[in-house]
């Protein structure tokens, strides 16, 4: 086959352009780290890739909601917390009380701390938290009680929040104030009447309604407690889930440093071979052979 | 019986001819750089023979036609080649840039904004009453808006780019098709005159053919005078014989594309290769398709935030209407997305008739995002954007990977081209040596001849 000197400089530039063209792929490669520097660089590769950064934010969120459920939901059980204390407490003044040995001066003293800590369970079940009453239901920009005479009114609804804090998971966020309140309202507004009364035995009944109110409280600071490690449980996992899909992540996108070094080195070579070979082969013709 | 002053003839002819000789091999030469030269040898043979008697004498050296390497069929198939290399070359192109559009927006862009949008909701929903959680919602879905569009509008702005290429395009065409015209005819003359002015002739025209290539797919013949007749892959004609058919633009009836016009007809969709059927392809079949993905996304978007958002109450108790504006068509949604809410109380986060601080109707708008939607094929829409970006990749590769076929398979047929046609320096050294030789022998012939033609000469005259 006749070969001109056209033909090797064809063939010579077409090699070196397809080496330069691979170095700059490979040298991309190591400067950035990754092997997907364009989404041709593997399209499978970058679809799977918005798919793992969509998951990745999705867990994001998740650590938010769980952060602010916790927050939440830990205000509510150390309200329900201090009521219970509360009733105890109101429960032993009330016992005295009841004493038919107790004298008028004893239970109008009684009387005034008994309204005071009911006053003050009041006011907890009024918590609001950022300006928001955490056990109005939905009604949260208005107190969730008020209170006349000795009448306790709930001004709130039955709405329950919940939040999703992982695939499939959902935690409550707020207990019904009418719910976990009513019936201590009922049974303190039932006590104080009895006790203004100075009606020993209305008294004794109001005390005997007592059994059945730490119960209903005791019911709702379960359900909260319920939640709180259902958040705690959730969020031993967010890392474990977020290292999955970063691994998964790193697979698909970065470059194996030392192999694309390596491989960069090897196709340098390849260029400065052929550069070389190109500058032996082209010195000599004919020409400089003749006379 | 010869005469001595018949053997200087044959000696000058011999000269002459070995001159001639010495001429092409120094043409080739100096050519050897020419692109679209192909090498020229001189034809010597020997004179006819003339009988005197019974015998046969020979008349030297004729310097015969001078032949001209060329490959007709090698020249047509890189014709083929090169439509083929031209139309991959402008769609890798523009799909580099559109690949770069959808890479560069990995760390921000359309991707997160989706994201961050349908978070924002679910953010909501833990404090439903809260004006900044609310207004936070209005600034993500702004910013939705603006990245859609964003992307929009690059695409549309490569699609505008595409005119430039194809109105640059026809130009050169009509240089060119109305170069070979003339050279048309200026072949058939050399042609019927046999001049020698031909093999150049005919490498010009054929250089044009080359460049037409790169540009237009088509097709072409020579007839038996030497004219090349080209057509359209449709046959409608650009050169025949020595006329060329002048391409036109003209702008489409929406103002937005160029329409190619050849003699009064729209031959747009018969351009299908070379650069200009690249440029068409990207600006009316793959651009469009990918913006047509963009307004899916869009419609569906706001069809289903919308349809939702009315399920629920807003801050004051009303039923929430419409979250994006509805739009009179799926065409060009992505560009126009807009809020149709204006304040974070218009936000309709609780379900239907609850207070404000219900958080149902937030946690539904943010599960939209994993939703299989009907006009999606049944994708969600970070799937379905997932797949716009799967596209794009493949597109781009499939033409990248085209682009390098082309350029290899160019190579090869070049070089198998230039085997027959080029010239080769030492080639062309030897044939120096050649002629040199014969020319010197003939030289020396004619000194032999002349001393000889002297001494006759001396005994005759004295």
């Amino acid at each position: 086959m006749r070969v001109t000197q056209s033909m090797s400089y064809r063939s010579f530039l077409a090699n070196v352009e397809n080496l330069n063209s691979r170095l700059e792929d490979a040298s991309q490669q190591v400067s950035s780290g990754k092997k997907l520097n364009h989404l041709k660089d593997s399209p499978t590769g970058s679809a799977e890739l918005v798919e793992l950064r969509s998951e990745l934010s999705r867990i994001d969120q998740f650590r938010s909601n769980s952060d602010s459920s916790n927050f939440v939901l830990n205000a509510t059980d150390s309200v329900l917390t201090s009521v219970f204390n509360l009733l105890t407490d109101i429960f032993t003044r009330g016992s005295e009380a009841a004493s038919d040995t107790a004298t008028q001066a004893t239970r109008d003293t009684i009387l005034k701390e008994i309204r005071g800590m009911r006053d003050q369970i009041f006011s907890l079940a009024n918590t609001k938290l950022s300006g928001r009453s955490i056990f109005a239901g939905s009604r949260v920009t208005a107190p969730a009680f008020s209170i006349s005479d000795n009448t306790v009114t709930y001004l709130g609804d039955e709405v329950i929040n919940t939040i999703k804090i992982s695939d499939g998971v959902q935690v409550t966020q707020n207990v019904v104030g009418s719910e976990a309140f009513t019936s201590v309202f009922n049974t303190l507004q039932d006590l104080i009447s009895a006790i203004h009364a100075h009606d020993s035995a209305s008294i004794k009944a109001a005390l005997g309604q007592f059994s059945t109110t730490f119960g209903k409280l005791s019911e709702f600071r379960a359900k909260v407690g319920v939640e709180l490690s259902k958040i705690q449980s959730v969020q031993l996992e967010y890392d474990g889930m977020e290292s999955t899909i970063k691994t998964r992540q790193s697979g698909v996108e970065d470059a194996n440093l030392a192999e694309a070094i390596t491989q960069m080195n090897q196709i340098q070579t390849a260029l400065q071979a052929s550069l070389a070979a190109q500058g032996a082969v082209s010195k000599k013709n004919l020409f400089d052979f003749l006379g | 019986m010869s005469s001595l002053f018949a053997s200087l003839g044959l000696a000058q002819s011999a000269l002459r001819a070995q001159q001639f000789g010495l001429q092409i091999t120094q043409q080739n030469i100096g050519n050897a750089n020419s692109p679209g030269y192909t090498r020229e040898r001189a034809n010597l043979f020997p004179g006819d023979p003339v009988t005197i008697g019974t015998t046969q004498l020979g008349t030297g050296v004729a310097i015969g036609p001078v032949e001209s390497f060329r490959n007709r069929f090698l020249d047509f198939r890189i014709s083929q080649e090169m439509q083929t290399q031209g139309e991959f070359g402008s769609k890798s192109l523009a799909l580099e840039q559109v690949d770069a559009f959808l890479s560069a927006s990995a760390s921000g862009g359309l991707e997160k904004a989706l994201s961050d949008f349908f978070n924002s909701f679910s953010s909501l929903a833990n404090a439903p009453e809260d004006m900044t959680l609310r207004q936070q919602v209005i600034v993500r879905a702004q910013e939705l808006s603006t990245q859609f569009g964003v992307i929009y509008d690059k695409i549309q702005n490569l699609q505008a780019l595409q005119n430039r290429v194809i109105a640059d395009d026809v130009n050169e065409i009509d240089s060119i098709t109305s170069g070979i015209a003339s050279l048309n005819k200026q072949i058939a003359a050399a042609q019927a005159l046999k001049s020698s002015d031909e093999p150049t002739l005919r490498d010009q025209r054929q250089e044009l053919i080359d460049k037409l290539s790169g540009l237009i797919d088509f097709s072409y013949f020579e007839n038996d005078s030497g004219m090349i007749t080209i057509v359209t892959r449709q046959g409608s004609p650009l050169v025949e014989s020595d006329q060329s058919h002048e391409m036109q633009t003209v702008a489409s009836s929406d103002g937005q594309n160029l329409r190619v016009i050849l003699d009064d007809s729209d031959i747009t969709s018969e351009i299908q290769s070379g650069e200009m059927g690249g440029a068409l392809a990207i600006r009316d079949q793959v651009l469009p398709s990918y913006l047509k993905q963009l307004d899916d996304m869009a419609d569906s978007l706001i069809t289903e935030v919308n349809a939702q958002h009315k399920l629920g109450s807003d801050y004051s108790g009303a039923q929430g209407g419409n979250f994006f504006l509805e739009l009179g068509s799926k065409e060009g949604a992505a560009k126009s997305l807009a809020l149709a809410i204006s304040k974070p109380t218009q936000i309709a986060a609780a379900s239907l008739g609850a207070g404000p601080g219900s958080n149902s109707n937030a946690l539904a708008m943010a599960d939209l995002s994993g939703k299989k939607m009907a006009a999606l094929n049944g994708s969600s829409l970070g799937d379905y954007y997932a797949n716009l970006v799967f596209t794009v990749g493949s597109d781009n590769r499939s033409a990248g990977d085209g682009l390098q076929t082309q350029n290899a398979v160019l190579v090869q047929l070049q070089n198998q081209r230039d085997s027959f046609s080029g010239v080769s320096l030492d080639e062309e050294a030897t044939n120096i040596l050649r002629y040199q030789k014969a020319y010197e022998g003939a030289a020396r012939f004619m000194q032999v001849v002349s001393s000889l033609t002297d001494e006759i000469l001396q005994l005759v005259g004295g």
